[in-house]
């Protein structure tokens, strides 16, 4: 093969001799020719020479000349060199002046659904640690002008990398702890680590020595719960749950502490509900991909609440209907039907009749692509693309929300179900109670006894909210993850009966979750975040309470520009 | 500033060769000089001041030495070199690590500063130690002006991952250089395939080694055998190419304004042998640890022993140079042992064939040495790969992956090997006689550098994911 090579390559040589001596060129070109050459020449240089080394380089040099005397070939290679380079320049310049139209430059992505790197500001510190020019990079190339279009390329060119199985796991390599079973202590008091956490009464106590969690990165954390462990087949994805004892055990410690904080003030319930995995997938397949059993985690997770804490059943009413849409197909959350099935089970928990869900109005939004669409960017997921159903409360449709839950009169009209008919196809999710919202209220005029709840939820809250609304008349939401609220001054400010923890048992069984949750219930969230509210809400308590009994609707409203005054005040 | 983000490509470069290219000629070394500085200021100028101090001191000591009457005076300005430079590198780099360990077993200090790595402080480090020694030896000139020599260090081209350029190398082109449109051609073309090598396929495979072998998260306790198996897999690629882009980068841009920097790879996985491997494998810092410390203690020209002693120093800095840990020392010295081995024992009785598939999987475990810093993980892997972990053998996770990227495997492999050099080299022989081959040669040639370029930047734009490894060093 070499030898071969060498003498085609030789003949080649020969026959260029021949024909430039008919030519010429000029001189500096010819260097620079068998400069690159040589450069070329790397394999059969070698070979050649291991055949004798002068004689060898008398043959390249005499060939060199040779073929740096013949013109054509070697004038339409420059040629069509000097094109590249033209176009490569082009592409530079082009480059740089397209990065130069600031007002071209986005703010937002929709394609990732999030805001965009901001410019950074200046100071001398950022400037000499480097983090300015990090983070000016960061912002460049964040909000490139065309950098939506290109990510949306790339995604496409990722598909060439390789074949998309039909059934596929994503981030996996987690495996549960093992279940503890229900009901038999042993497990617990044999172990003596567990026992230690154990002590009081036999139900989970908060670790009060636990850091405050790091907002940001508790953020991520919980984000990545949803695309940590995915399980694709080719008509829907499923996220799987993985079971951490300890984690779990800080979650129900918080919640008893809630309980506990909250005694003789309102109802504490808990509402812990299974991914789609838990609900729609085979056991068998969950654990040997590594997964829980979500049913029994569940149960694990109640039998760790004092009895201060009424649990809600969610897996079985879930389970029962499971052949229903209850869940997406393209995004991790559940639909309203799947909400309004837990609904029940927590009207029966409580003793209550409820809503008349059959006679609501209906509208549907289509075609839904949710997060693992973007996450995954499978293209083939298209083809079973949701619809997101919502029935309208009869009660009301109407809510406020706040952005900034420390700004008490900046709250923003919504809507409980809004018409996204014309919504971007990843944010249909969006159509329940506004979105995740630090705080929001929804005032329902057709119910009068001053019955009021607050949930404290993740998204999977939105929908369960929305059938709700017609079984209270005062409904206030904190995402866990944004809020600034403290949970006892607030509940006594705005008189409330019920609280309603609700997560999903993969954001449960987190310690971030266990730590934001915490910090609303002890309070230290409204002090991080400043001490706004939390200290007029204390502050004005008082009267607060006497109002809202008497004038609930208007004087729920005026509170928070009470806190306001007091905020601006200090 | 990594040479793979939107604003070095989009900003930086495309001003700096604008403003290279339509200036006054006698006014280009300001101007490689003036965007150097600002390029390595992009990180935190604070660390300027030591790049500069060093190329200063060196400037001195170089000079010094020319100027010598004595040898005596030689050897003062040359030890005085060393100490400064070596003290500042270790200071910066190593003071931290050498602390633990004297905390680790004596208890004291109780508190180990925390020194920040300034950014290629390696790299310039080494070079300026090549050039007062070559210097010493009588090989160079001193350069008498600070501004060339701090030209030489900082050249933005390789300041802060390399090659490591010798002075001789560069000398003349300081002063003069002459890029002809074949040198931009090909400074243009080799930068975008090195472009593309480090955003499409580096990237791509450290995605999947970061999904399946996460550093420092301890999930790699749980990772299947099949898993660890693609994971150092592409590991190992993700290695190569990411900084033999970085190289190719380097040497492209150098010969677009006229630098000939020697290359630093030459197609390592390719080799018959760990000795091999080496001399193909990051060259220009093989070499210097040849020059300037195997070859002084005796090289090879000494008894056994000796020799064995030299390889073992040489290896342990080896080791030591790629990062302030022990895994990287045992990672040095585990090639010391091969190579002794190789030395010794197998002297080079071993078929081609086996030679190759025996130096793959030394480089491969090697690999796992050199990825994880925390020596549980590193065991844990290393029991992984031969199936001793205790997590069965494959996952529903790992198939996914492994069936995802598989034209991106294979891709990359032929990306490891010459192939392309050859089949270029074919191309360009056939279209020597032969008007149909010519017209598809020069137009391959025309084509080649825009598409990687527009891919590469494309690449770039999707992928928030972006960290260059070598980078730590």
């Amino acid at each position: 093969m070499a030898d071969r090579e060498t003498d085609t390559y030789l003949n080649a040589a020969r026959r260029n001799r021949r024909y430039g001596q008919t030519r010429e060129g000029s001189q500096k070109q010819r260097v620079v020719m068998t400069d690159e050459t040589a450069h070329q020449q790397g394999l059969p240089r070698v070979r050649v020479s291991s055949q004798g080394p002068r004689s060898a380089l008398v043959r390249e040099s005499s060939r060199e000349q040779a073929r740096v005397k013949q013109g054509s070939p070697k004038r339409t290679i420059t040629r069509q060199r000097m094109h590249a380079v033209e176009v490569c320049a082009a592409i530079m310049v082009l480059g740089l002046v397209i990065g130069l139209l600031f007002f071209a430059r986005p703010s937002v992505s929709n394609l990732e659904n999030r805001t965009l790197t901001p410019f950074p500001s200046f100071s001398p510190q950022a400037f000499i640690t480097g983090e300015f020019f990090t983070n000016l990079s960061l912002w460049y190339a964040d909000t490139y002008p065309l950098r939506e279009p290109m990510v949306g390329a790339a995604q496409s060119f990722k598909n060439l990398y390789g074949i998309q199985p039909k059934e596929a796991f994503y981030g996996g390599n987690r495996q549960s702890d093992e279940l503890p079973i229900v009901g038999d202590d042993s497990s617990a008091t044999d172990d003596q680590a567990s026992s230690d956490k154990l002590a009081l009464g036999g139900v989970a106590q908060r670790n009060k020595d636990a850091e405050p969690p790091d907002m940001k990165q508790a953020e991520a954390n919980l984000e990545a719960q949803i695309t940590n462990g995915i399980y694709m087949t080719d008509s829907a994805c499923y996220t799987l749950y993985y079971f951490s004892q300890d984690a779990a055990e800080e979650y129900c410690g918080v919640v008893n502490e809630a309980a506990e904080r909250l005694d003789g003030i309102a109802t504490v319930y808990s509402v812990i509900l299974p991914t789609n995995a838990g609900v729609m997938l085979d056991a068998q397949l969950q654990k040997d991909l590594g997964g829980a059993n979500q049913e029994q985690a569940i149960d694990y997770f109640y039998s760790r609440l004092s009895d201060k804490v009424i649990p809600v059943e969610t897996f079985e009413p879930l389970y029962e209907h499971k052949d229903e849409y209850l869940y997406f197909r393209t995004d991790h959350h559940w639909t309203q039907l799947g909400a309004y099935y837990v609904y029940e089970s927590f009207c029966k928990a409580k003793g209550i009749e409820p809503a008349d869900y059959a006679n609501w109005e209906e509208m549907t939004f289509e075609p839904f692509l949710g997060a693992y669409y973007s996450e995954i960017g499978v293209s083939g997921m298209a083809d079973y693309a949701d619809s997101v159903v919502a029935r309208i409360p009869q009660g009301t449709n109407d809510m406020y929300y706040w952005l900034d839950d420390l700004v008490p009169d900046s709250e923003i009209p919504g809507y409980v179900i809004s018409d996204l008919s014309d919504a971007d196809p990843t944010a249909l999710y969006q159509a329940f109670v506004c979105g995740n919202q630090p705080l929001s209220k929804i005032e329902n005029p057709k119910v009068t006894d001053g019955s009021s709840c607050l949930i404290i939820k993740d998204s999977f809250g939105n929908p369960f909210t929305s059938v709700l609304v017609d079984s209270y008349q005062t409904i206030y939401t904190f995402d866990f993850r944004y809020t600034s609220q403290d949970l006892v001054s607030f509940v006594k400010a705005h008189n409330i009966q019920d609280v309603i923890i609700e997560n999903c048992v993969m954001f449960a069984g987190t310690y971030d979750a266990a730590g934001m949750i915490g910090m609303i219930v002890d309070g230290s969230n409204a002090e991080v975040a400043g001490g706004g509210p939390d200290v007029a809400a204390s502050s004005t308590e008082a009267t607060n309470d006497s109002d809202a009994n008497t004038e609930s609707d208007t004087d729920s409203e005026a509170n928070p520009d009470e806190e306001s005054e007091s905020e601006s005040e200090a | 500033m990594v040479f793979s983000s939107l604003v070095f490509l989009f900003v930086f470069l495309s001003i700096h060769l604008l403003v290279y290219y339509l200036i006054n000629p006698k006014y280009r070394n300001a101007v490689l000089l003036i965007s150097s500085l600002i390029f390595y200021s992009w990180g935190g100028p604070r660390y300027l001041i030591l790049l500069m101090g060093n190329t200063l001191a060196s400037w001195f000591f170089a000079l010094c030495i020319e100027k010598a009457q004595t040898q005596n005076a030689k050897r003062l300005a040359i030890v005085g070199e060393l100490v400064v430079l070596l003290g500042i590198l270790g200071y910066f780099k190593y003071i931290g690590f050498f602390l633990g360990n004297i905390q680790a077993v004596f208890g004291v200090p109780e508190l180990i500063p925390n020194v920040v790595l300034p950014i290629g402080i390696s790299f310039y480090t080494f070079q300026l130690i090549s050039y007062v020694v070559d210097v010493y030896r009588g090989k160079v000139h001193a350069q008498p002006s600070y501004w060339k020599l701090l030209l030489y260090s900082s050249l933005f081209h390789q300041c802060i991952a390399g090659p490591i350029v010798r002075y001789e190398t560069v000398q003349s082109e300081i002063d003069e250089r002459h890029p002809t449109r074949t040198d931009i051609y090909y400074g243009v073309r080799r930068f975008s395939i090195g472009l593309a090598k480090k955003a499409i396929l580096a990237n791509s495979c450290a995605l999947v080694a970061d999904t399946l072998l996460p550093t420092g998260t301890g999930a790699v306790f749980t990772q299947v055998t099949t898993g660890y198996w693609l994971g150092m897999l592409f590991y190992m690629l993700q290695i190569y190419l990411d900084f033999s882009a970085y190289s190719d980068m380097a040497i492209g841009m150098g010969r677009m304004v006229g630098f000939h920097y020697l290359e630093n790879f030459n197609y390592p996985y390719m080799a018959d042998s760990i000795k091999e491997f080496w001399r193909r494998w990051h060259m220009s810092l093989s070499s210097f640890f040849r020059d300037y410390v195997y070859i002084p203690l005796g090289g090879s020209r000494v008894e056994p022993i000796l020799i064995v002693r030299n390889l073992a120093i040489t290896w342990f800095l080896t080791g030591m140079w790629h990062g302030a840990s022990w895994n990287y020392i045992l990672w040095g010295l585990y090639f010391f042992v091969f190579l002794v081995l190789e030395r010794f024992v197998i002297q080079g009785r071993m078929p081609k064939i086996a030679g190759h598939i025996y130096a793959l999987i030394v480089v491969y475990l090697g690999w796992i040495l050199f990825r994880f810093e925390d020596f549980a993980e590193m065991g844990c892997v290393f029991l992984g790969v031969f199936g001793l972990a205790g997590n069965g053998f494959t996952g529903l996770e790992v198939q996914t992956i492994f069936m995802q990227n598989i034209f991106l495997m294979f891709f990359c492999f032929i990306a490891c090997t010459n192939l392309g050099k050859y089949l270029h080299h074919k191309m360009f022989v056939a279209a020597q006689n032969n008007s149909t081959m010519l017209m598809i040669y020069s137009i391959t040639e025309a084509i080649t550098p825009p598409i990687l370029l527009i891919l590469a930047v494309i690449a770039l734009a999707g992928a928030s994911y972006n960290p260059f490894i070598y980078f730590q060093f």
